[in-house]
């Protein structure tokens, strides 16, 4: 006895697979956007201008789609694998406790050395001394390794979308 | 001052949407895949079943079988394969594909051999070119196959000027 929903099924079904590369391309796009979310929660944020570098370009040649996980910030790539970073001609000034600003936007630093040898950034208001960045020639970067695991997950959820998307599509 | 990018392709998917079954030839593109990332075995499951243009399988071993758990279709009872399906199993699918739209252009056999295809083909008055094997379809149809990758691409330097 052959199911009425397999006679209506039959003829749509040509129709309908030629739309599953663009539900492909959709799903890709949906899971680069989602990847881009995971990334840019698992940035160390100061600023916000690293996680507002990051983006999900999509490409699609022919039969291929690659949706890729992007950022040309400069400290994107010491941030994600961790490592050293060395002060080119002058020494950089680290932020010290919850600052967020750069140099250039507080007003008042002077160069303070304490008799440790370190040296800071700090101000001077109604005789208290606020320190602001220690200036190093050299730092070690924590790797948080935004990107690898942003990349890591999408990649584990992508066959199953797929899979799901293109069922609906043939069923 | 030193460049830094780090870019690492990954390829998470592969789609197949056709008719082929496991073993067939259709799957060379398995080795394009890595191992274990290959996602058109689970959608091929539920798949393998595709029937384009209402065109109807003789159930066999399984290249139709998903098909035929989902349309409640019962292949329990059918041949394993053209070579042993008895004639009135022949005449029952050949029915069946009549009564499906546009099945008359033809019959899907299952791991037939040239021999299969031509007994069908004058035994049902079918035309030859409309009796294949199903996995003939491989190389036919508005079938896709894709591959997606997955990358991530990050600068940055390790000096600061």
């Amino acid at each position: 006895m052959l199911p009425d929903r397999l006679e209506a099924w039959a003829p749509a079904l040509a129709a309908e697979l030629g739309r599953v590369e663009a539900d492909v391309e959709a799903e890709m796009k949906a899971q680069a956007a989602s990847m881009v979310r995971r990334a840019r929660h698992g940035v160390r944020r100061r600023t916000g201008r690293l996680a507002r570098s990051i983006s999900g370009p999509v490409n699609v040649r022919g039969g291929h789609i690659e949706a890729k996980l992007y950022s040309d910030h400069p400290g994107a790539r010491i941030q994600d694998e961790g490592g050293r970073i060395r002060a080119g001609r002058r020494d950089m000034p680290v932020p010290i406790g919850d600052v967020k600003v750069h140099p250039r936007s507080v007003s008042g630093l002077f160069l303070l050395r304490a008799k440790s040898g370190k040296r800071f950034l700090a101000t001077k208001t109604a005789g208290n001394i606020r320190l602001w960045f220690r200036l190093m020639s050299e730092v070690n970067v924590p790797a948080t390794r935004w990107a690898q695991k942003a990349h890591e997950r999408t990649a584990q959820q992508v066959p199953g979308a797929l899979l799901q998307r293109i069922h609906k599509r043939v069923t | 001052m030193r460049e830094m990018l780090t870019h690492v392709d990954e390829l998470v998917a592969a789609v197949r949407v056709d008719h082929t079954g496991s073993g067939g030839p259709d799957l060379s593109g398995i080795d394009q895949v890595k191992k274990g990332m290959y996602a058109a075995p689970p959608i091929q499951r539920d798949f393998v079943c595709l029937a384009p243009r209402g065109w109807v399988d003789l159930p066999g071993q399984g290249t139709l079988t998903g098909w035929a758990r989902e349309y409640t279709i019962d292949v329990k009872g059918w041949a394993r394969s053209t070579k042993d399906a008895p004639p009135e199993r022949m005449a029952a699918a050949v029915e069946l594909a009549a009564s499906v739209q546009a099945a008359a252009q033809g019959v899907f056999l299952d791991e037939a051999t040239p021999s299969d295809l031509y007994q069908v083909s004058h035994h049902f008055r079918i035309a030859e070119t409309n009796v294949l094997d199903i996995h003939e379809l491989g190389a036919q149809g508005p079938w896709g196959f894709f591959t997606m990758t997955l990358a991530y691409e990050v600068h940055g330097r390790d000096e600061v000027p």
